[in-house]
């Protein structure tokens, strides 16, 4: 770090005297977009953060995508913006089961996704369909329901606007205003979403104590939910059929949205199986599951207890149900609230 | 010794000014594809005429679109062969229906191409040019392009008008892919390459194919009029394998 620091510095005294002989330059002509890389907490328990090599991380990159995602001028009828069912004060979801927000009020077959931690998923949308966030974005930007842009429209616009040309310049070096470099800055800012500052996060850097009944609660969660809600990113990332459904229809237009990830593997064992969302910012993040069926987190609890329909690809984990006393419930649900985390939905930096 | 390489440097230069300007071999090859799209061998002619389907439906097109990459010229005698690299074309009946590439001369008298986006280059959809997503052929639920498109009006015996709308393109996994190779004979219609410094192939779609072989394809039969993946999307990309394409 501080070699880099040196090489910056030297990089700075050496080009002072040549900016004397410029025209006024403004500092990214000098230096190029600003590369960085977040500083990541323990608790997480992840050694990198993954990023693309053609598309590393800057400062002028994340502002520029920032700006996209505020921006409600992309979508067809100049209403509604990513930030629209991506609210940073719900953990960047939107509350609504199905939303019908889009730019054709038709709602939607899947509930929107709470947007942090994104780096380390795989796979983006409920069943992983997408596989990175530079290609993902394309989809909720030009999908009839939901912000129905036009990409070549959406560049007239850019082109076009007062500040936009700029700050493309400043991100990616080019004059040039593509679509790829849309997915690419909004693909950045997504990435600097990161939820690492919950009272957990800071039980486990020992900068604060948990009470005993949260820490019962911690101890149940270990024993019943952790096998998919893998401690860290409280997701393993990976697909699970958690018994919502006995059958599923596949009406050929809906291109197998109620088939969960089979409708990407087609592996048997995938049929209903959805991405397990994170338990970090849960109690935010009402409603829950894929299409957002359950309106509380007690109801969630009483699907695991006596509502798990059992069919070939149930995740077998889930066979028997989990059960709880009144007690335990009220202990699971007490970690759980020490999962949501004010100082990520409160960050001025993910903020318009 | 010195006045044998004159010799041989003469010798060299008179033969050189022996030769003749039609025997010149170019060094490149430009060959300029262009494609016509049929529909029962008229020319289509996008949202204004109907057309009858091998299964007697009408049809009216709205959309007719797809991508042709990973061009192979090959040598049938030797072996030899030459693919383009980074040759990623859309071909759109409402747009572009012609490219060129050139390569170094040789003689081939085979040639491949594909209909679709390879599983390599199929990763990602943040790309420019003929693979910029504002082709719209990216899926908007994965990953990856759309390998071919067709859409239009489709009514069968007075019933209700339905959008018939077939989206083919899938790479993964392996049992699911439709990314198909179509191979034409060169040579057949004269149009091996070897000496000339361009060459013009001409290819024609003729779209009744989609649905007749090796599959036939009764979009009535069918239980809904969207042909999106699974087993009849590698049907309609098995016909396009095999008679779609011809060289004229």
């Amino acid at each position: 770090m501080n070699i880099i620091k040196n090489i910056k510095h030297l990089l700075f005294i050496a080009l002072v005297p040549l900016s004397a002989c410029l025209d006024n330059p403004s500092p990214n002509e000098l230096k190029g977009p600003e590369l960085f890389t977040p500083v990541l907490s323990p608790s997480l328990q992840q050694e990198n953060f993954p990023q693309l090599a053609r598309n590393p991380m800057s400062k002028e990159g994340v502002l520029l995508g920032k700006t996209l995602f505020y921006d409600p001028a992309l979508s067809q009828n100049g209403k509604v913006s990513c930030a629209s069912c991506h609210e940073p004060k719900q953990a960047f979801s939107d509350g609504l089961p199905l939303s019908d927000q889009g730019v054709s009020g038709k709602p939607l077959h899947r509930h929107s996704p709470v947007l942090f931690n994104m780096a380390w998923h795989p796979g983006l949308f409920w069943d992983g369909g997408a596989t990175n966030l530079e290609s993902m974005v394309f989809g909720p930007l030009t999908h009839p329901d939901e912000m129905g842009a036009d990409l070549k429209e959406v560049i007239h616009y850019l082109n076009g606007s007062a500040q936009y040309p700029e700050m493309f310049k400043a991100a990616f070096e080019t004059d040039s205003i593509t679509s790829s470099l849309i997915g690419r800055s909004l693909a950045q800012f997504v990435r600097t979403l990161i939820s690492q500052d919950s009272k957990y996060d800071q039980w486990k850097r020992e900068e604060t104590e948990l009470d005993n009944v949260e820490v019962r609660g911690y101890q149940l969660y270990h024993k019943h939910c952790s096998t998919c809600h893998t401690e860290g990113l409280f997701t393993d990332l990976e697909y699970h059929n958690n018994g919502l459904d006995m059958n599923y229809p596949d009406p050929a237009e809906l291109e197998g949205i109620y088939l969960g990830r089979y409708r990407i593997s087609f592996d048997k064992k995938d049929k209903g199986a959805f991405k397990t969302p994170s338990l970090r910012n849960i109690a935010l993040t009402a409603p829950y599951m894929h299409d957002g069926r359950f309106s509380s987190l007690e109801e969630v609890l009483d699907h695991y207890e006596h509502g798990i329909k059992v069919n070939e690809s149930l995740a077998p984990e889930l066979k028997t149900g989990i059960r709880l006393s009144a007690n335990e419930r009220a202990e699971l649900l007490a970690f759980l609230e020490t999962l949501t985390d004010y100082k990520f939905i409160n960050n001025k930096a993910y903020q318009k | 010794m010195k006045k044998l390489a004159i010799l041989i440097l003469s010798i060299i230069g008179f033969t050189a000014c022996q030769n003749d300007d039609k025997d010149q071999i170019p060094a490149e090859t430009e060959v300029n594809f262009s494609f016509t799209h049929l529909f029962n061998g008229e020319e289509i002619d996008l949202e204004n005429q109907t057309y009858t389907l091998p299964a007697g439906e009408s049809f009216t097109p709205r959309k007719f679109k797809y991508y042709i990459s990973n061009i192979t010229f090959e040598n049938s005698n030797s072996g030899a062969s030459y693919k383009i690299e980074d040759g990623y074309f859309l071909i759109d009946q409402a747009g572009k229906k012609e490219f060129s590439v050139s390569l170094p001369t040789a003689e081939y008298d085979q040639l491949t191409f594909y209909v679709g986006i390879d599983k390599a280059r199929n990763l990602s959809t943040d790309q420019v040019g003929d693979l910029d997503p504002n082709n719209d052929m990216v899926w908007n639920w994965n990953t990856g392009y759309k390998f071919l498109v067709l859409e239009g009006e489709w009514n069968y015996q007075g019933s209700e008008r339905a959008g018939l709308i077939v989206h083919i393109g899938n790479n993964n996994p392996e049992n699911e892919q439709n990314f198909k190779a179509i191979s034409i004979d060169l040579n057949a219609k004269g149009k091996s390459l070897g000496n000339k410094a361009s060459i013009n192939l001409d290819l024609e779609a003729e779209l009744s194919e989609l649905f007749i072989h090796p599959n036939s394809i009764k979009i009535h039969e069918l239980e809904n009029t969207s042909i999106m993946g699974g087993d009849v999307a590698i049907q309609v990309a098995n016909n396009y394998q095999e008679g779609l394409f011809s060289l004229k």
